[in-house]
């Protein structure tokens, strides 16, 4: 459950990994800041303010977005491509957690403009250490517009 | 030929009439010209010879009558004296020495002062009384009677003058002369009652040569030729009274005749005071001028010669006549000199023409003697007249037996038939051309052509010219000619090929019998037809535009037009040909050849087909391909992805579990819990190796120069954390470049390097060694470790996927690596194997395709 600001908005259908993500982010950001989109539309709807978000307020956007390529309904490069298409969320940076390490994959999510790309680890260990990383670079050493 | 015409000619030069008439006519002004001058010279001479003879005559008339005149005078004077009449009457009735003495003073007087030759006093009786000098003159019966008639006259009596023969005696002229004198007879009259009566008479005897001859001869002008004549009329002649001066006449001694009338002196002694022309007593042309002394009988004749006269006009006629002969003869000499010049042009170009005439005349004797062709003249019944060398040697007969035969006789006898056609035709037309057969001497026939000419001569007479040709060759190659026209024909018309010849406008001219035989037409049928015709309607389109675009080259370029055969069947034909213009650039030929390629197309077509449908088939399986390719990789993709995620889970919540839960964990419940999260581990690593396997074959090959060595350290800087600290040596070798994908070979480097690192990891001192080797023109490449080897055994299991020959204890791994390195060098066109010894080591070569290696 979400109360309070959305700081993160991590679009994941596979419910373990979500566990297992908001598990690993918890330490810089609690899971009750972190938004939950189950599929791709769910996520456009919640970042765009449409569908059944449509009453969000859409100055309240997330400092970061967490997003797997592989989703049902329309797949993360799509949203991608909609997210930094439009300019209400264009400037969200977007990490890509895929499993994927497919190289035509990382091509095209920048080329999509995404702005990173992470590739899911099997080992948690080493995704614990990603997620760090991760959350230290983009909430606290990279500057965030309007923040 | 011998002969050559000769026509007379004219010897000299034509006179040229206008240039000799202007010559003549110049002459002729020339002469009048000067005769012109003349005349008005001699007119002008004429005159002034008459003024110059008037003023002398006239001053001689007057010279002559005051000397007369004076003389008559003075002895008048006696006469009128009375005085003396009276002393002399005196002396005479008494004649004392006194009164003869002073009548002798006076006579002696009168004598002296008149320079009278003599004086005589003559009584009335005739006596002389009285004479000075005394000697005196003779008295003769002339004296005498004039006496008488002074004294019965009373009046002074002139006798003229008279000649006196007497012996040789010197007057006063000089030369022996005869003499001449003339009285005076002064009757001297005493008066006597009322009359006189005269006493006597005094003579008084003059010599003419004392002053009235030199009075004569001295002119005015001194002239070589001036004479003056004193004439009188003396019966029929004029007696010329003063010595001539161009002859030894004495006075009174010239007598001419009256009637000659060409002698001045006649014209005064006719009386006639004129001026004219005339012939002297010498016969010397002369002018005179004629006067009449007036109160006497004498005529006076001025006369010059006319030679004098005209000396200056004779020497300006001289000088004309020589201008005028200088002229002519200039003008003459001028004609000459250009009829001469004319003559010599003339005569050069006679002689010129005549030349040139003898080099034509040689030329053409040249030409018949040494013609290639025989040539004979013969006569109107075709007698051989003349031959020339060529047909001695052509018809084997001497020049003098041809000149015996005729040309029939030369002729074959079926030639010899058509004999008298001929020479109809030949005189109808003036010419005719020919062929015969001629007979040479031996009997042997040769064919000739004959061109024959007449010849019409002045006189009638008719000649037969005719230039024969040995035209044996020609036959021979006329029928090499046909023969070959003969064999060509053959292979034109039975060659396999279908030949076809068409006109400009595209119609045929001519087919050869394969044509027709292919295309079952006869030939009456197809000559004359447009080639279109024999097409179907989309090869009539495409031959007449292809037509038109090559009719103006000579090579009309291949074409395959669809030909209808007269059953009906529609054969492919693929046409060529070559066009002929012709040189007036009127007409054209069009020669072609057509091949029938109607089966070489269906195959073609079939060929076609099949290409087409293999292309299909081969798009179709490339699509299939495709498609099952990216089938795979969406299908590897996914499996990756999916078999992953719970992976990821297992491996993170036994980690959570691990962490959070750790109080409740017994150590076997979390040495269990770590197996789990290997077996995950594991579990990723074959999928991520599984997944790299089946990409391999998917990637397309990007074969580029590369450098081996480069690659090798890369690889070993990425394997450089599995070292985990160990001291292994490597040894790298120089590797020389080549051609391969660099991403894949550097996988194949890192699998080896890896296994070799891995596989060495139980020696104390690993020692590593990569390079290459040339052998036999191949490169191979090598990594070369001293770890624990493998049993050659099962080395062909070595590069199977999955196959290990080592516990997964002993060395982890999945068996994979090898297999990408073999599919990767096999990709690659190379090759790859192992060697190994238990313990000792391995050794892994592998090379890649060097044949389409670039350098």
């Amino acid at each position: 459950m979400v109360d309070g600001p959305v700081e993160i908005l991590l679009v994941e259908d596979n419910l373990n990994d979500v566990e297992l993500t908001l598990h690993a982010i918890k330490t810089y950001c609690p899971s009750n800041h972190v938004k939950v989109a189950r599929d791709g539309v769910e996520a456009l709807d919640f970042a765009l303010c449409t569908g059944e978000y449509a009453g969000r307020d859409p100055r309240q956007q997330p400092k970061l977005i967490l997003m797997d390529l592989k989703l049902p309904r329309i797949d993360g490069l799509q949203v991608l491509h909609r997210l930094k298409n439009d300019p209400h969320t264009r400037a969200i940076p977007v990490v890509i957690l895929s499993s994927s390490s497919d190289p035509n994959d990382v091509a095209e999510t920048y080329r999509l403009g995404g702005n990173s790309y992470i590739v899911k680890p099997v080992d948690y260990d080493a995704f614990l250490q990603a997620a760090r990383v991760l959350g230290t670079y983009w909430l606290q050493v990279n500057h965030l517009p309007g923040v | 030929m011998h002969r050559t015409p000769t026509t007379p000619r004219p010897r000299s030069p034509k006179l040229s009439w206008p240039m000799a008439l202007i010559f003549l006519l110049l002459m002729l002004a020339v002469l009048y010209a000067g005769n012109a001058s003349r005349g008005s010279y001699r007119a002008e001479l004429e005159e002034a010879t008459r003024e110059r003879l008037d003023a002398i005559a006239d001053l001689k008339v007057q010279q002559v009558s005051a000397w007369l005149t004076e003389q008559r005078g003075n002895v008048e004077l006696i006469l009128d004296n009375p005085l003396i009449a009276s002393r002399v009457w005196d002396f005479i009735q008494y004649p004392d020495p006194g009164k003869l003495a002073e009548t002798q003073a006076w006579l002696e007087s009168l004598h002296s002062v008149h320079q009278y030759h003599s004086v005589m006093l003559l009584s009335v009786e005739g006596e002389t009384l009285l004479a000075v000098p005394p000697e005196g003159p003779a008295v003769d019966e002339r004296t005498h009677r004039l006496a008488a008639q002074a004294i019965v006259s009373q009046q002074v009596i002139f006798s003229d003058v008279y000649p006196v023969e007497e012996q040789a005696s010197s007057t006063s002229t000089g030369a022996a002369s005869q003499s001449v004198y003339m009285d005076f007879f002064a009757p001297l009259l005493v008066p006597e009652k009322n009359a006189r009566t005269s006493i006597g008479v005094v003579v008084v005897r003059i010599d003419p040569h004392l002053s009235l001859f030199p009075a004569l001869i001295t002119g005015p002008t001194d002239s070589p030729s001036a004479e003056v004549q004193l004439v009188r009329p003396d019966g029929e002649a004029a007696l010329v009274i003063n010595p001539a001066r161009h002859a030894p006449y004495q006075p009174l001694e010239l007598r001419i005749p009256m009637d000659d009338d060409l002698q001045p002196s006649t014209w005064a002694g006719k009386g006639e005071e004129t001026f004219g022309e005339g012939v002297d007593y010498r016969g010397v042309e002369v002018f005179a001028a004629t006067r009449l002394i007036p109160n006497s009988s004498w005529g006076l004749v001025v006369k010059l010669d006319r030679a004098e006269i005209y000396a200056p006009f004779f020497e300006r006629e001289l000088l004309t006549n020589l201008l005028i002969s200088a002229l002519f003869i200039a003008g003459a000499l001028v004609a000459v000199l250009l009829w001469r010049q004319r003559e010599a042009k003339f005569y050069k170009e006679e002689y010129q023409a005549e030349v040139k005439r003898q080099a034509l005349s040689e030329h053409l004797h040249y030409l018949s003697r040494y013609a290639n062709d025989i040539i004979l003249l013969c006569d109107e019944r075709w007698n051989i007249l003349e031959a020339n060398d060529r047909a001695v040697t052509a018809y084997g007969y001497s020049q003098d037996e041809l000149n015996y035969k005729s040309l029939l006789q030369l002729s074959s006898p079926d030639s010899q038939a058509a004999f008298p056609r001929h020479t109809t035709e030949l005189d109808k037309k003036g010419g005719l051309v020919f062929q015969s057969a001629h007979l040479r001497k031996d009997g042997t026939l040769f064919p000739v052509e004959c061109s024959a000419r007449t010849i019409e001569v002045e006189g009638g007479r008719k000649f037969y010219q005719c230039i024969l040709r040995d035209i044996t060759e020609r036959k021979q190659a006329e029928e090499r000619m046909r023969e070959s026209e003969r064999r060509f024909r053959q292979i034109y018309e039975l060659a396999p090929v279908r030949y076809q010849l068409m006109d400009g406008e595209g119609r045929l001219l001519d087919v050869n019998q394969a044509w027709l035989n292919a295309s079952g037409y006869d030939k009456a049928t197809v000559l004359g037809k447009s080639f279109g015709d024999f097409l179907d309607d989309a090869s009539r389109r495409v031959w007449a535009a292809h037509f038109s675009a090559s009719k103006a080259h000579t090579e009309m370029p291949n074409v395959e037009l669809g030909m209808l055969c007269r059953n009906g069947m529609c054969v492919i034909v693929a046409l060529t040909g070559k066009i002929i213009h012709e040189k007036d650039g009127e007409g054209m030929q069009l020669h072609c050849i057509l091949n029938d390629v109607t089966d070489q197309r269906l195959a073609e077509e079939q060929t076609r087909r099949m290409n087409e449908e293999l292309e299909r088939r081969v798009t179709e399986r490339t699509a299939q391909l495709e498609a099952a390719n990216k089938e795979l990789e969406a299908f590897s993709y996914s499996v990756s992805h999916d078999l992953r995620a719970p992976l990821r889970a297992i491996d993170g919540f036994s980690r959570i579990m691990m962490e959070e839960h750790v109080q409740e964990l017994s150590p076997q419940a979390t040495r269990y819990l770590n197996l789990v999260r290997e077996n995950t581990h594991t579990m990723s690593k074959l999928i991520d190796n599984l997944l790299a396997f089946s990409r391999l074959s998917r990637q397309p090959l990007k074969k580029q120069r590369v450098d081996p060595e480069e690659i090798i350290n890369q690889s070993l800087e990425i394997l450089k954390a599995s070292q985990d600290g160990r001291t292994i040596e490597f040894v790298i070798n120089p590797v020389p470049p080549c051609n391969a994908d660099p991403s894949l070979l550097k996988q194949v480097y890192i699998n080896l390097l890896s296994n070799a690192i891995k596989f060495s990891s139980k020696k104390p001192s690993a020692v590593i060694e990569v390079g290459c080797l040339q052998e036999n023109s191949e490169k191979i490449y090598y990594v070369k470790d001293n770890g624990v080897g493998f049993d050659m055994q099962y080395a062909p299991k070595l590069f199977g996927v999955f196959q290990r020959l080592h516990r997964v204890e002993d060395y982890e791994g999945t068996g994979v690596g090898l297999a990408i390195v073999q599919r990767i060098i096999h990709r690659h066109g190379g090759r790859v194997w192992a060697m190994g010894e238990i313990n000792e080591g391995a050794t892994f070569c592998f090379t890649l395709e060097e044949t389409s290696s670039h350098g």
